[in-house]
């Protein structure tokens, strides 16, 4: 038994080590095919290069350019404005318009660390200077971009689809309703924390709703691209990846004709950062997919599906036992090497128990995402307590009421099948 | 003083990698966009277009990890190792760098073995030899190395986040 568990330990030594995560994953796949007779080492440089024949993937480096493009296209400032114009007449007015932009964007972005790095730049420094306390302005950031990857289109969702095998148009539809649920549960958080500290409304009333058409008007081709998605994606007439490929095109065209702000000046540092991010995600999945040879060389899933039968029979036993070990797992493993890792294990198992693939993987994404603003790792934490120089300690205590509004949105999910299955159901046939 | 302008071939070597990915990049979205024009004008998707994306997809990931390593786009968990004494922590670092370095190596060196193999292996629709495939990785790989074995050679960087 010990040998046969020897990669899965060496991965998780070096990661503690401080390996990085897409190598620790890929060595300790290595060694696998160092340790196994009989299984040729070419096997594991075929395993590396098999993510990138995935055509489903290639919605990975489209989303997140295209990601890119709206920031540097003026698009997320008009969004901006629609955001302050609903709600800049509430207590917290701020921190509630970064709420509604994260929800906004998620509908164009496919990055929970992209956005938390840009509400936490775009809001925190404003939300300093109007007396909130900066640990809160780092929680309510990181907190908000969790919603990014609920909304399609979203990077977890495609992998997952990916991984499992799962119509990734379900997938993104199934996303909808539980990240407006995400939405509602952090505006009442802000607002009863808000409420207690003073965090005044930036204007005295609503604006009234010719104001809001005007903004709404103006950010209405960014509005219209998440809504194009997913009819392109309903009636067949183009796949998540094609859809990802035509959004860039789409926004260079907003950006480039409509709002004239996008200019050649900017594109090289949105091209960079679009290659970087892309390429330190599909490593990682390129050595998952070697690590994934392992798993099935070893018959792991199945011998873990049969271990989990064995405690118990009931499906929502077994979702609730997957949520409590996933937040434990989750607060130390980041988030896109534990959903690549998990995924191929978990789904034969809850498969087994008659769980429906597209609840489980909005359960599963919401949870890890949950992860990454959760101390002591967090991808999303780090960047907002970098952004706004926010120790880990005062963040901790901040982030509390809001780790638990969204730990209810999450129970529900999981408790309720049609919060997430509903849509689909509705849109695309059951 | 003028300030130091670094020639165009240090320009080249230090930024060729995120070209190539980048170029790769804007070219795998005009392939599959094209995929998408073709099918619906002339009821016929050009073939041709998704292999394009695949070959290209892997120059991405490959020549975009290797831009990574000077930008420090590879996470790691560092929760640990940051709470050990220096002396340890210094030999834990140059342990792991080498280990990386090691691996590199030899995925280099499979890579090399596949490119020449694979040059008699054509691909599907437009019967190129694998070898575009794998020969830019190896290279790509080979980057990666070099820029590591750089990396190694300089100082700890400064924590960018606040610690605990």
């Amino acid at each position: 038994m010990t040998e046969v568990a020897l990669p899965a330990i060496l991965m998780l030594v070096l990661f503690a080590l401080n390996v990085p995560v897409a190598f620790a994953i890929a060595i300790s796949a290595l060694s696998f095919f160092f340790l196994t007779e009989g299984v040729p080492v070419q096997i594991f440089f075929q395993k590396m290069l098999s993510a990138s024949e995935s055509y489903p993937l290639l919605a990975v480096p489209f989303f997140v350019l295209a990601g890119s493009l709206m920031n540097a296209a003026g698009i997320t400032r008009r969004l901006l404005v629609l955001a302050d114009a609903l709600v800049g007449h509430l207590t917290g007015a701020l921190a509630q318009a970064c709420t509604v932009l994260a929800t906004l964007l998620g509908g164009l972005t496919a990055s929970s660390s992209a956005d938390a790095a840009m509400l936490a730049k775009l809001f925190g420094p404003e939300m300093v200077k109007r007396g909130y306390s900066a640990a809160f302005a780092a929680a309510i950031t990181s907190s908000a971009a969790t919603i990014t990857a609920m909304i399609p289109p979203g990077i977890g969702l495609i992998i997952y689809g990916y991984l499992a095998d799962v119509s990734v148009g379900r997938l993104f539809l199934a996303g909808v309703v539980p990240g407006l649920l995400i939405m509602a549960a952090l505006l009442v958080t802000t607002w009863v924390i808000a409420k207690r500290r003073g965090y005044a409304p930036v204007r005295e009333r609503f604006v009234g709703f010719a104001e809001v058409g005007r903004a709404a008007r103006d950010a209405l081709p960014a509005l219209l691209i998440p809504i194009f998605i997913i009819i392109g994606l309903r009636y067949g007439i183009f796949t998540t990846t094609e859809a990802g490929a035509i959004v860039v095109l789409v926004t260079v065209a907003i950006g480039g004709l409509a709002y004239r702000e996008l200019t050649w000046a900017k594109l090289p540092m949105v091209l960079r950062e679009s290659v970087l991010d892309t390429a330190s995600v599909m490593l990682l999945i390129c050595a998952a997919s070697a690590f994934g040879f392992y798993m099935a060389w070893e018959r792991l899933p199945p011998q873990m599906a049969a271990w989990i039968a064995g405690l118990t029979r009931d499906p929502t036993t077994l979702l609730l036992l997957t949520n409590l070990l996933l937040l434990v797992l989750g607060t130390a493993l980041e988030g896109t090497a534990a959903l690549i890792i998990l995924t191929p294990i978990f789904v034969p198992v809850i498969l087994a128990f008659g769980v429906d693939p597209v609840q489980f993987g909005i359960v599963l994404v919401m949870n890890l995402t949950i992860a990454g603003i959760t101390p002591p790792v967090g991808q999303m934490m780090f960047i907002s307590c970098a952004v706004l120089k926010v120790p880990m300690e005062t963040y901790t205590v901040e982030i509390l009421p809001f780790l638990g509004a969204m730990t209810v949105v999450l129970l529900l999910v999981t408790l309720v099948p049609e919060v997430s299955l509903w849509l689909p159901d509705l849109v695309m046939g059951r | 003083m003028r300030p130091h302008r670094p020639s165009i071939w240090v320009l080249l070597a230090r930024h060729s990698d995120e070209a190539v990915a980048v170029g790769a990049l804007l070219a795998c979205v005009a392939a599959v966009s094209w995929g998408v024009v073709t099918r619906y004008v002339t009821a016929q998707p050009a073939p041709w277009a998704s292999e394009v994306a695949a070959i290209t997809f892997a120059w991405v990931i490959f020549f975009g990890s290797s831009a990574g390593f000077r930008h420090g786009a590879h996470p790691s968990i560092d929760m640990l190792v940051c709470r050990l004494p220096a002396t340890p922590q210094r030999a834990t670092r140059v342990a792991v760098d080498l280990l990386v370095a090691a691996f590199l190596l030899y995925f280099t060196w499979l890579g090399l073995e596949f490119s020449i193999a694979a040059w008699d292996n054509p691909t599907a629709v437009l019967r190129l030899p694998m070898t575009v495939v794998y020969g830019p990785v190896t290279l790509a790989c080979l980057l990666m190395l070099l820029r590591h074995l750089h990396a190694m050679r300089r100082p700890a960087p400064l924590p960018e986040r606040p610690m605990a």
